[in-house]
């Protein structure tokens, strides 16, 4: 996957770097729309299994039956979440922090911004199969796995598009608001109201912090 | 050698700046116009159903978002929300009795409300903000025309449209709706040409090109993003009430989902952003050429050329249509105009190319 985010990044962002910002988000919704149609295309559309070998049995700890795919998946999350507050402070991490500032005076001081890029699609594709991976073995892999994009989206905006711990918190927020709410309110409307509180969220953070609760308060970032 | 400009000679300002200031271009849009009111005289009732009617319709909604993401440069990612407003509320406009002219006008002012209402987030954002706000707006309208069964009937209810007449006109017949249809895409049409030349559409481009600029130059930048909200979705809104009687003839929440906005954003992408002809082209590639490419592929599959899996022939065209969108945004991001503008100039000046500035 790796290797799949760098080859993305050569053969399509390359080439549009320096388009306004309605170019890339319409190029990789075009990709999502591709890769939509050839995944099911080639693989079939019926739901799969992925069993990554963890076993059904719960794990019991003192009072508590927990889950041992959301276990796993909870230690794994937060191991990458590690690595990438370590990340953040190699050499590579702050060139990249440097780009995402800014990509003229990145040149300009030596940093190969195309490289930085390529590195940052490189690294989301690992981040994102690691989720995926888990989200599939928890909830069974089919193409609705491309509704998780929406979620996602409201976490960055809510946590602030430049911060990790925002990330972290975001996703927390997201994550129990987006199941505890359509727990109470699903019974009275029709149901999936996962997706509106999502919607709310991020319609609320723009509205209220544009910058999100730990972004830095330039909101023209990309 | 179609578009010789030798003996034009305008003296007249009005003349220069007449629409169409060359005989061979206004020659051009009459025969297109002629041909589109003579469409059912020789075109047979599937084509004319299935493609001339959905081609009309879309590229009326094109030029409504290509008003706001070309001119105004805000980008909107909730655009079928706003049609499915406007189809929602003149459908309930017209089983309350109100005549359907006056039901149209309702639809666009509803959906103009709302999308303003939504809007008024641009002011305070742009870009990617802009097009998470939008995109929020797409699914809590759609929740809420799910959910709320006075609006739809229920999550897989279809609403039939009732018999109506558009001045005293009934639109039964295939032709009364296409007539409709006609009259309301060439009226955006005129619509967006002239707004292209008004004080109104420069102040777009100002605000669309350098927000602060424009501010600079006395622009009243809240005012007009507000007024590019409006009107636009206001055309939305009366654009999704003509799909919705005309074609469709009934609605369901799932004709104005996410997809569909995907779909209007592609359309303005392809045809290219803010331009009018961008706005046709671009519909018509959206909506035909995966239709087409289909046909060729499965010709070449029953012709036995070709050995694909019947799971992979019914995703080839997301696929293409992916390809498609990746492939223009890549090769020729000003779209399906400018390629259209390229050969427009290559034969005004036919055969003497040294003369093309």
């Amino acid at each position: 996957m790796f290797v799949l985010g760098l080859v993305i990044e050569r053969l399509l962002l390359r080439t549009i770097v320096g388009q306004p910002i309605i170019m890339i988000v319409m190029l990789t919704l075009g990709l999502d729309v591709f890769l939509r149609g050839f995944g099911p295309g080639l693989l079939g559309t019926e739901p799969k299994q992925l069993d990554i070998g963890l076993g059904l049995a719960p794990l019991i700890l003192g009072d508590i039956l927990a889950n041992r795919t959301y276990v796993v998946g909870g230690i794994i999350a937060l191991v990458l979440i590690g690595l990438a507050l370590l990340f953040f402070r190699t050499r590579l991490g702050t060139k990249l922090r440097a780009v995402s500032d800014d990509h003229v005076s990145s040149w300009s001081v030596g940093i190969s911004v195309e490289h930085a890029v390529a590195i940052s699609w490189g690294l989301a594709g690992i981040c994102a199969v690691a989720a995926g991976t888990l989200w599939g073995a928890a909830q069974g892999v089919d193409w609705s796995l491309t509704a998780l994009l929406f979620p996602a989206v409201a976490v960055v905006i809510l946590g602030g598009i430049d911060s990790i711990v925002g990330a972290l918190l975001g996703g927390l927020i997201v994550g129990i608001l987006g199941s505890v709410i359509p727990g109470y309110v699903d019974s009275l409307g029709g149901g999936s109201t996962r997706d509106v509180v999502t919607s709310v969220v991020i319609l609320l953070t723009i509205l209220i912090r544009p910058y999100g609760m730990f972004g830095r308060e330039d909101i023209e970032r990309i | 050698m179609f578009y010789r400009l030798s003996g034009v000679h305008h003296t007249r300002y009005s003349q220069t700046r007449q629409l169409w200031p060359i005989p061979a271009d206004r020659w051009q849009v009459g025969l297109l116009l002629a041909l589109a009111l003579a469409a059912p005289l020789y075109m047979s009732h599937l084509y004319l159903s299935s493609y001339m009617l959905p081609w009309l319709i879309f590229s009326a909604a094109t030029l409504s978002l290509t008003l706001l993401m070309g001119l105004a440069g805000q980008l909107h990612f909730g655009f079928a929300a706003v049609m499915a407003i406007g189809a929602y509320t003149s459908i309930h406009l017209t089983r309350a009795g109100v005549p359907l002219e006056i039901a149209l006008l309702g639809a666009g002012l509803m959906s103009a409300v709302i999308g303003c209402l939504f809007g008024a987030a641009a002011l305070r954002v742009k870009g990617l903000y802009l097009v998470m706000a939008t995109l929020a707006m797409q699914f809590l309208v759609d929740w809420v025309i799910v959910n709320v069964t006075a609006i739809s009937g229920g999550s897989v209810a279809t609403l039939q449209t009732p018999k109506v007449s558009f001045f005293s006109i009934p639109l039964e017949s295939l032709n009364a709706r296409y007539y409709l249809a006609l009259a309301w895409t060439v009226v955006v049409t005129l619509l967006i040409l002239n707004i292209k030349r008004t004080s109104f559409g420069r102040a777009l481009v100002a605000v669309r090109d350098k927000d602060f600029a424009a501010a600079v130059i006395g622009v009243n930048i809240f005012k007009y993003k507000l007024l590019a909200f409006f009107t636009s979705s206001f055309l939305g809104g009366v654009t999704g009430a003509i799909l919705a009687f005309c074609f469709y003839k009934a609605v369901t929440p799932s004709q104005f989902n996410f997809d569909v906005t995907i779909q209007l954003v592609a359309m303005a992408l392809v045809g290219g952003l803010g331009s009018v002809i961008g706005g046709f082209l671009g519909a018509g590639f959206v909506l035909l050429v995966p239709i087409i490419l289909l046909n060729l592929i499965s010709g070449m599959v029953s012709g036995g050329w070709l050995d694909i899996s019947t799971s992979l022939m019914a995703h080839i065209p997301l696929m293409l249509y992916g390809a498609m969108i990746i492939g223009f945004l890549l090769f020729e991001p000003l779209g399906l105009a400018k390629i259209y503008d390229n050969a427009r100039k290559y034969l005004l000046v036919w055969p003497f190319r040294h003369t093309q500035s």
